[in-house]
């Protein structure tokens, strides 16, 4: 690999051979950590320059403690996307199973189904199915099942790509640091006060409560309304 | 197949019982027994010996007994006691066989090597149990290569050499691989420990938990340095053996050497593939403690994050990601290199370079026009033989070329077929007969 020293302009970081790659994963929100050696030194040179050039845009490149870099959107810039619900819930119950010194023992590796075991604990079914399924649960218990662990798979697929996960096996789920980024609302003092900073920073965004669908027992395929957001877009 | 000897076996396991349950077969290894019998075993690998006198016997249980039964009275009727109930379950047997000997010669059999074999393979390797090991394989190679200086008929290589490769050599590193699984066991436990201890008092556990896996890490290091060096010089030794084992056309022997090789590579690999592992996990603990552990004195992230969770249907909140289009700054292409066709200029081709052109009056073409007019007809090397001693010797390579097309553009070529003529300064060419033209 080519050795780069730092970089003495913009035109030298854009001239990297790694440029296009990087650029291209963290406008499509992909989170780099330090396991990726190569993009991340890429990142950590040329950060200077790569903040001013994402500024234009309305971006700010931010690098965690945990050491991963990713993109976060101003409050206003158009071109902003959010994680669904789905998305979201499962992030966090993943965020919080890692916190658990146990995941210790298989540095940082759990099985599937522990994510819905553990959200099936927090959120009660009927929530829990509009937020992972975007629809009512339906009245066989083995058939929603199925469905709540196809939405899990597919929330998973999708953290994959963004860089929170890697799924080394069809039952394993492996955290990256970047999973860090959904405790970023409780490290504060007080959680809603964590919350609302965040928020005031656009680190995180507040959405208004989902549709509260009755459980009528019945199968429905009605879908939830609400999928990604592409926040400020056309506004 | 396996199928099949679980059916065979299966089939043949009531007559197995019922044997069994006839002779009334039976096993009662007391503490004190066990630990005689570990203790037997070190005391043949320390001895380089599987057999033991008598009264050595009762002084190693008599040892054993001072650990079990500190102060016990009568330790040498104990001592007898202990070696009948182990002759007697056929763990001890008398090896002295039919010879006349007042106290026997005894050896622990398969049956107690097995029970041993469980109960010390956590044994966990340390630096002084694998040079002790290590140094061990290298006195048998020693013993090995200089019996195979001597070496002498194939009964004396097998004997010398390869018993000692198979046996010695096969059990040293069995004992090494033994220990390594001991010690892959203990990591496990220490993974469990560091979890545990964390999950027990999370902050105040910090220390203990770095202590812990630094002193792994020093350990692996330690055994892996160890491995390199040791493993090299006895690669070094078996390819020693190897090749005067090929010299004297044994060919057994070199079996027996590549076998031990392939031994060792695994054990040497096996160091540098867990100090790997172990280097991950480190990393990965050290991590937790920094981004979590001390981040969070009160544990209070986790509990905060469960309640975010319980109350997502209420407050949902949401990670903003970059969806940005993508860049536009074009590259500029790289200009493609085009490949000229290769063209000599005319008349440069057979001028050497630093070499200058040939005397500005002597003119090739008017010459060759001359001569041809003069002769009416003349031999390429006749012509030559003529014209090359009016130049300089460094010209005379490159003037053959033009004076041959000088004379073939005045006149008409015809090849001689009797190949190359010698000419003035060490030049051949292969000759022709240059005919003047009616009319030029």
């Amino acid at each position: 690999m080519e050795d780069v020293g730092p970089f003495q302009s913009l035109e030298d970081v854009i001239r990297d051979e790694r440029f296009a790659d990087v650029d291209t994963r963290l406008r499509a929100g992909v989170h780099i950590d330090d396991e990726d050696v190569s993009a991340y030194a890429f990142l950590d040179d040329g950060q200077p320059w790569l903040s001013d050039f994402y500024d234009a845009y309305g971006y700010e490149l931010v690098e965690a403690q945990e050491r991963y870099w990713y993109l976060v959107p101003n409050r206003d810039v158009a071109w902003a996307g959010q994680l669904t619900r789905a998305e979201m819930v499962v992030g966090t119950t993943l965020a919080l199973l890692h916190l658990d010194p146990t995941t210790l023992r298989h540095e940082g590796r759990l099985p599937k189904d522990q994510v819905l075991e553990t959200l099936s604990r927090l959120i009660e079914p009927k929530a829990l199915s509009i937020f992972l399924k975007g629809k009512r649960r339906h009245h066989n218990a083995a058939v929603e099942e199925e469905q709540l662990r196809k939405a899990v798979d597919k929330a998973l697929r999708e953290l994959k790509r963004l860089g929170f996960v890697e799924l080394p096996d069809s039952d394993t789920v492996r955290v990256r640091s970047a999973i860090f980024r959904f405790t970023e609302p409780v490290r504060d003092r007080e959680q809603r006060a964590g919350l609302e900073q965040l928020v005031a920073h656009g680190y995180v965004e507040a959405e208004e409560e989902p549709d509260g669908d009755e459980d009528d027992g019945e199968a429905t395929v009605e879908e939830d309304p609400e999928d990604r957001d592409h926040a400020g877009e056309g506004s | 197949m396996a199928t099949a000897e679980t059916e065979e076996a299966r089939r043949d396991l009531p007559r197995m019982l019922a044997e069994l349950s006839q002779v009334e077969a039976a096993l009662e290894v007391k503490p004190v027994d066990l630990g005689f019998l570990v203790a037997l075993r070190f005391h043949g690998e320390a001895h380089g010996t599987s057999s033991v006198e008598e009264e050595t016997l009762r002084e190693v249980f008599e040892g054993v007994s001072e650990v079990y039964n500190p102060g016990a009275p009568l330790p040498q009727k104990a001592a007898a006691h202990a070696i009948e109930r182990l002759r007697q379950q056929r763990l001890l047997a008398r090896v002295d066989g039919a010879r006349l000997v007042r106290a026997g010669a005894y050896a622990l059999t398969g049956l107690a090597r097995g029970i041993v074999d469980f109960f010390i393979e956590d044994g966990a390797l340390t630096r002084e149990s694998l040079e002790l090991l290590l140094s061990s394989l290298r006195a048998t190679l020693t013993a090995a290569s200089q019996a195979a200086r001597k070496g002498s008929d194939e009964a004396f290589w097998d004997r010398e050499v390869s018993e000692r490769l198979r046996v010695v050599v096969a059990d040293l590193i069995d004992a090494i691989d033994r220990r390594q699984r001991g010690l892959d066991a203990q990591q496990a436990d220490i993974r469990e420990e560091v979890a545990s201890m964390l999950e027990r008092e999370w902050f105040e556990a910090i220390d203990r938990c770095e202590a812990l896996l630094d002193e792994t890490a020093r350990t692996l290091r330690e055994l892996n340095g160890v491995l390199v060096v040791e493993v090299e010089a006895i690669e070094g030794q078996l390819q020693d053996i190897e090749e005067l084992a090929r010299a004297a056309g044994v060919a057994s022997v070199e079996v027996a050497v590549r076998e031990v090789t392939d031994q060792l590579t695994r054990i040497a690999h096996w160091g540098e593939a867990r100090m790997e592992a172990w280097s991950a996990y480190f990393q990965f603990v050290q991590r937790y403690i920094r981004s979590v552990v001390r981040l969070d004195r009160d544990r209070a992230f986790s509990r905060r994050l469960r309640e975010l969770i319980r109350q997502f249907p209420e407050r949902e909140w949401r990670i903003p990601i970059a969806q940005m289009p993508a860049f536009r700054g074009l590259r500029e292409p790289e200009r493609r290199r085009i490949e000229e066709p290769v063209r000599w200029r005319r008349g440069e081709r057979s001028r050497p370079k630093d070499v200058p052109p040939s005397e500005p009056d002597f003119d090739e073409d008017a010459w060759a026009r001359d001569l041809l007019a003069e002769r009416g007809a003349v031999r390429l090397s006749e012509a030559l033989e003529e014209a090359l001693p009016k130049l300089a010797e460094a010209q005379r390579f490159a003037a053959v070329g033009r004076i041959a097309h000088a004379l073939a553009t005045h006149g008409a070529v015809r090849p001689v077929t009797d190949g190359w003529t010698a000419v003035e300064g060490g030049l051949e060419v292969q000759d022709w007969i240059i005919e003047a033209r009616e009319a030029t």
